[in-house]
């Protein structure tokens, strides 16, 4: 939904009157995964070698 | 008011302004973002500074008599709203909406909080069809460069739940 028209005012602070006050502890920080290490790129499939043509 | 311990974190949603990957605080006026007024006013020379990336800082009051964030008869804080609109607003190209996480001395208000700290979680994958300038990516970029995820709405929610306590009180529209 985009914003309201012309001539408004969106203040994020905008949250009632005051209930309580808490204090609450800090957050234990998700660690972030680790890149899985690259793979060396597999080879080419090998084409199938051509059969000798057998002698006369 | 003496303050209440509570053994979790304040899970909350919120939207900044958001230039270049960062994350500002601020407000919206006639269709533009206005980042931080109180502190454009007390020191109209000083660099606006984004939501840090790195490290967590702790929520400032610009009142000219100022006292420690957040004071319960003032607005300052890092502001959050307990849930997320079924429809955000985006009311300027610049908007980001997300999910923060907030601990410390936190005001509990109605529809929402101002906490001494808080910490961007994750953003919600929304653009502005005006977003001319940064192309609709805005909320991408910062989600790279806050290191956080770039969710549905539903996602959203859900990876918040994750992080702390999810009050279930209706937000404003």
């Amino acid at each position: 939904m985009l914003g309201p028209g012309p001539n408004t005012i969106s203040v994020m602070g905008d949250i009632g009157k005051p209930i309580r006050e808490t204090e609450r502890p800090e957050p234990v920080r998700t660690p972030v995964p680790e890149p899985e290490p690259q793979r060396a790129p597999s080879p080419p499939p090998r084409e199938p070698e051509p059969l000798k043509a057998r002698g006369a | 008011m003496s303050a209440e311990p509570v053994a979790q974190p304040l899970v909350g949603f919120r939207r900044w302004g958001c230039k270049r990957g960062g994350l500002y605080s601020g407000i919206f006026v006639s269709g533009r973002f206005v980042p931080n007024p109180a502190l454009g006013m007390v020191a109209p020379r000083t660099a606006q500074l984004p939501w840090p990336t790195d490290h967590d800082r702790a929520a400032k009051c610009f009142a000219l008599r100022g006292h420690e964030a957040p004071y319960r008869d003032c607005n300052c804080g890092w502001a959050a709203y307990y849930s997320l609109p079924e429809e955000p607003e985006l009311p300027a190209p610049e908007c980001v909406w997300g999910a923060v996480v907030a601990w410390g001395t936190i005001v509990e208000c109605e529809t929402g909080f101002r906490a001494r700290f808080a910490r961007p979680l994750a953003l919600l994958d929304r653009k502005h069809p005006d977003d001319i300038r940064e192309q609709g990516r805005r909320a991408t970029i910062a989600a790279e460069a806050y290191a956080i995820p770039l969710l549905e709405l539903d996602e959203l929610i859900a990876y918040a739940g994750w992080h702390g306590e999810v009050r279930d009180v209706r937000t404003p529209p």
